[in-house]
């Protein structure tokens, strides 16, 4: 069995007590500034602060390194494909053909590269630091309506199981013979196909259970729902809410 | 409490032009309060829709058309929406994957408390009670639910339905996929509740010794019709098994069969309690001239599978198979056992270079697996895994066959003549042509063994083939690997089915925690009822039987019917 995919590590810390809100904000807030900004300067300020604050909050450094590993394909392939496909003005660095390498293109592509890691960072903060439900409920009380959360709660619980079927699919058809390392790339995308459609005929099967599962547990009913785990702005929630938009206030006039 | 009036349950065609399918065909019953009606028969007898069909799920949810009446408590569940009688009626599934979606145990089963509004004081009352009628106040709270046993899943399932304080409770096989002593669990928290709380119980089973223990009545469907609904002692002696071949018979009542048909006794019994309690009436006399020479250990071949000093572990310092050494040669029947999660699947995936050694090494016929690609293992080792038909594709069946044969380099005439064979075998001829998504899951199940048998290899590996198959679906399974096994195949079946162990093994590993903690010919694994008990396992009826009267020897056939005869030639 190997351990199931999960984003959320438990720790005792202030930044694991802290109400979901202020986090979301965090992250709101985070994602805008990466969004907007065009200096990369900006980004690397960013994820240095929410290293910062996930390693001052206890969050396990291996959770960090897992992130980033996941990240790396996107990152590599955002490094070496933009430059090379947007090149941009300025002397060529290397050249053959029409593909050619310039110091702009090879910053763009970075640029680009620490815009998708500092985003993923600070979306991933509040889930790695509460939660599930806790969160969901967060996103409920900052008004969103419950389903929505649910769903968001849902993805997250059956990314992992999914993923663990396509392994498992996927050692299957290889067992039946089946090879991804020879031929070339068409060939390998073909040796694909049967692994994604026999996964996703099995997901489709693992939704059609969960309607069932969700439902027969009084899902979707028209009453009033409780919450068992309350959770409920303190001061200090308020203090960080005010830190976070001050911090994020200050980086405005830096943005361009 | 429960009333079903003339219910019928047509689901629409699989295919565009194919036939509706009937699940259910005017099928009436009752359940009177507290009382326990158990749902039996083969694979595709519309055990699962009738679930569905009580609870007010189906068809809903499913598609589908009902028609006919349900009623529960005096309310009828077609007419409510879906959600609204989850106070009335529990259901718990076969499959808890679909159940178990929040990230830990006690927010599982507040989950549905706070659908019905209830306040956190008495929702936080209601997690402790539920976690102990199902016996899992000892695992963590905060523990996520997908990193339980298979048993503890199930429980947990079971704990929030529970929660809701239904009336009723429906569980489709709640012992299915169970090691022998997660399901003895079940069955003591089932027999609990209804003692207790006065539950009112639907099950669906397969096992007839979960139905013995729990039902007060059995209603046996084929097809969708009800066959016969009475007490399980008024159903299984007078069942004729070739019938019903899906139908799978307490082995103390195969047991009393033979006995009674071959030695004019009159016994009847359900139980391995009750087999033993009847035959001490009979006194014995020839024990000395019962055959105490077992057919000798097989031994012949030359070795087909080598483990030496076999050390893996996903984490490093937490080792799941500890220094294994193991030699299983040409031609060898061999039966993996163990409780979940004691290594089985992580032994096996060795086997195809699935898991690489952490240290020792792997050898197939004497040459080392190591670095060798899985696609060149894969012509020595057909390996089924787990629910093999999750892991189906293709557009139809003869190419799903076909699929194995041709990666291994297989073409022509000669593909054409390995898929037949094996659609022969599992009786799929007339399906070759069918889509595999659209079949049934014994179907399935079928199509995915047969996609192994078609690649010929001289060793099979198959990870608990059987589960969840009916008796003439194991039946099929069991004769495919017999036959490979004259033709000289080497054989390593894992299953917690100590029945089937037992009448199949030619030689038996025990599997505790990684360790291989016994090892040797059935007859000698059975002699050892602790080592089986530490290893969460049981003793089948014929060697329970024989220690219980006190001659070990009696257990020369490991078969109810073999233990029988045995038995009568015994007698005085």
């Amino acid at each position: 069995m190997t351990a199931p995919l999960s984003f959320y590590s438990p720790a005792d810390s202030w930044l694991h007590r802290l109400d979901p809100r202020p986090k979301l904000w965090f992250s709101l807030l985070g994602v805008l500034i990466c969004v907007l900004t065009t200096r990369t300067v900006v980004l690397i300020g960013v994820l240095a602060l929410t290293h910062a604050v996930l390693l001052a909050g206890r969050q396990p450094p291996r959770s960090l390194v897992r992130l980033w590993r996941a990240m790396l394909p996107i990152l590599v392939m955002i490094l070496v494909l933009q430059p090379l496909l947007a090149p941009g003005e300025g002397p060529d660095l290397w050249r053959v053909g029409p593909v050619r390498l310039t110091e702009a293109g090879l910053l763009t592509g970075l640029h680009y590269a620490l815009r998708v890691a500092a985003g993923a960072f600070v979306a991933s903060l509040p889930v790695m630091t509460t939660p599930v439900n806790t969160l969901v409920y967060g996103l409920h009380k900052a008004g969103l309506p419950y389903s929505w959360g649910m769903a968001i709660g849902l993805a997250l619980r059956y990314l992992g199981t999914v993923g663990e079927l396509y392994t498992t699919i996927s050692e299957a058809q290889q067992a039946r013979g089946l090879s991804f390392s020879r031929g070339g790339i068409v060939k390998r995308v073909r040796a694909a196909a049967p692994t994604l459609i026999a996964l996703i005929i099995a997901s489709l099967r693992l939704s059609d259970s969960l309607a069932l599962g969700l439902a027969a547990r009084g899902y979707g009913l028209k009453r009033q729902r409780t919450y068992w785990r309350n959770i409920s702005m303190r001061p200090v929630d308020w203090l960080a809410v005010a830190v976070i938009t001050l911090a994020f206030a200050g980086m405005l006039p830096f943005l361009r | 409490m429960i009333r079903a009036e003339d219910l019928t349950y047509v689901y629409p065609p699989a295919l565009p032009d194919g036939p509706r399918t009937t699940a259910l065909d005017r099928l009436s019953f009752e359940v009177p309060a507290g009382a326990c009606l158990a749902v039996t028969g083969p694979n595709g007898c519309g055990k699962t829709t009738l679930c569905l069909a009580v609870a007010g799920l189906a068809p809903r949810l499913t598609g589908g058309h009902l028609s006919g009446r349900v009623t529960v408590a005096g309310r009828d569940v077609q007419a409510e929406p879906p959600g609204a009688l989850a106070d009335l009626i529990g259901i718990v599934f076969q499959d808890p994957v679909g159940q178990l979606f929040n990230p830990t145990v006690e927010d599982e089963i507040a989950w549905g408390l706070e659908n019905l509004g209830l306040p956190p004081s008495e929702i936080g009352e209601r997690i402790e009670w539920a976690l102990g009628a199902v016996g899992l106040t000892d695992v963590p709270r905060e523990q996520p639910p997908q990193t339980l046993s298979g048993g503890q899943q199930k429980r947990l399932a079971l704990a929030a339905a529970l929660a809701l304080r239904p009336q009723v409770l429906i569980l489709d096989e709640p012992s299915g996929g169970l090691a022998p002593a997660a399901r003895a669990e079940m069955i003591a928290v089932l027999r609990d509740l209804r003692a207790r709380h006065g539950l009112t119980l639907l099950l669906t089973e397969n096992d007839p010794a979960v139905i013995v223990a729990l039902a007060d009545e059995v209603l046996l469907l084929d097809g969708g019709r009800p066959i016969r609904q009475a007490r399980p002692r008024d159903i299984y002696p007078a069942l004729n098994p070739r019938a019903f071949p899906g139908v799978a018979i307490p082995p103390a009542s195969r047991f009393a069969a033979v006995a009674s048909a071959g030695g004019g006794l009159h016994l009847n019994c359900l139980t391995p309690e009750e087999a033993i309690e009847q035959a001490r009436h009979y006194p014995l006399d020839g024990v000395r001239a019962l055959r105490e020479d077992s057919p000798a250990h097989f031994t012949g071949g030359e070795p087909a599978v080598q483990l030496e000093g076999l050390t893996f572990a996903y984490r490093p310092g937490a080792p799941v198979l500890r220094d294994l050494d193991l030699t299983i040669r040409r031609g060898e029947f061999v039966v993996l056992t163990g409780d979940n999660g004691a290594g089985k699947t992580t032994l096996a995936k060795h086997l195809i270079g699935l898991l690489r050694p952490t240290r020792g090494t792997v050898r197939l016929f004497g040459a080392e697996t190591a670095r060798r690609p899985i696609g060149e293992l894969a012509h020595l080792v057909g390996f089924a895994f787990q629910n093999p038909e999750l892991q189906i594709f293709s557009p139809t069946v003869r190419e799903e066959v076909a699929f194995g044969p041709r990666n291994l380099g297989v073409s022509g005439p000669q593909l054409d003549r390995v898929v037949e064979h094996a659609l022969r075998r599992f009786n799929l001829l007339d399906l070759a042509d069918h889509p595999p998504a659209a079949l049934s899951f014994s179907a399935r199940r079928m199509v995915a063994l047969a996609s192994i048998a078609a690649m010929e290899t001289p060793i099979l590996v198959l990870d608990e083939p059987t589960v969840g198959l009916d008796a003439a679906g194991q039946a099929r399974v069991m004769n495919w690997l017999e036959g490979r096994h004259r033709e000289g195949a080497t054989v390593l079946l894992i299953t917690h089915d100590m029945e089937l162990a037992a009448a199949h093994a030619g030689r038996m590993l025990v599997l505790e925690r990684g360790e291989i903690v016994a090892d040797g010919p059935p007859r000698q694994i059975f002699s050892q009822p602790d080592v089986l008990k530490r290893a969460g396992l049981g003793l089948p009826f014929a060697a329970r039987f024989a220690q219980a009267l006190g001659h070990p020897a009696l257990a020369a056939d490991l078969t109810p019917e073999g233990v029988a005869r045995v038995w009568l030639e015994a007698l005085q």
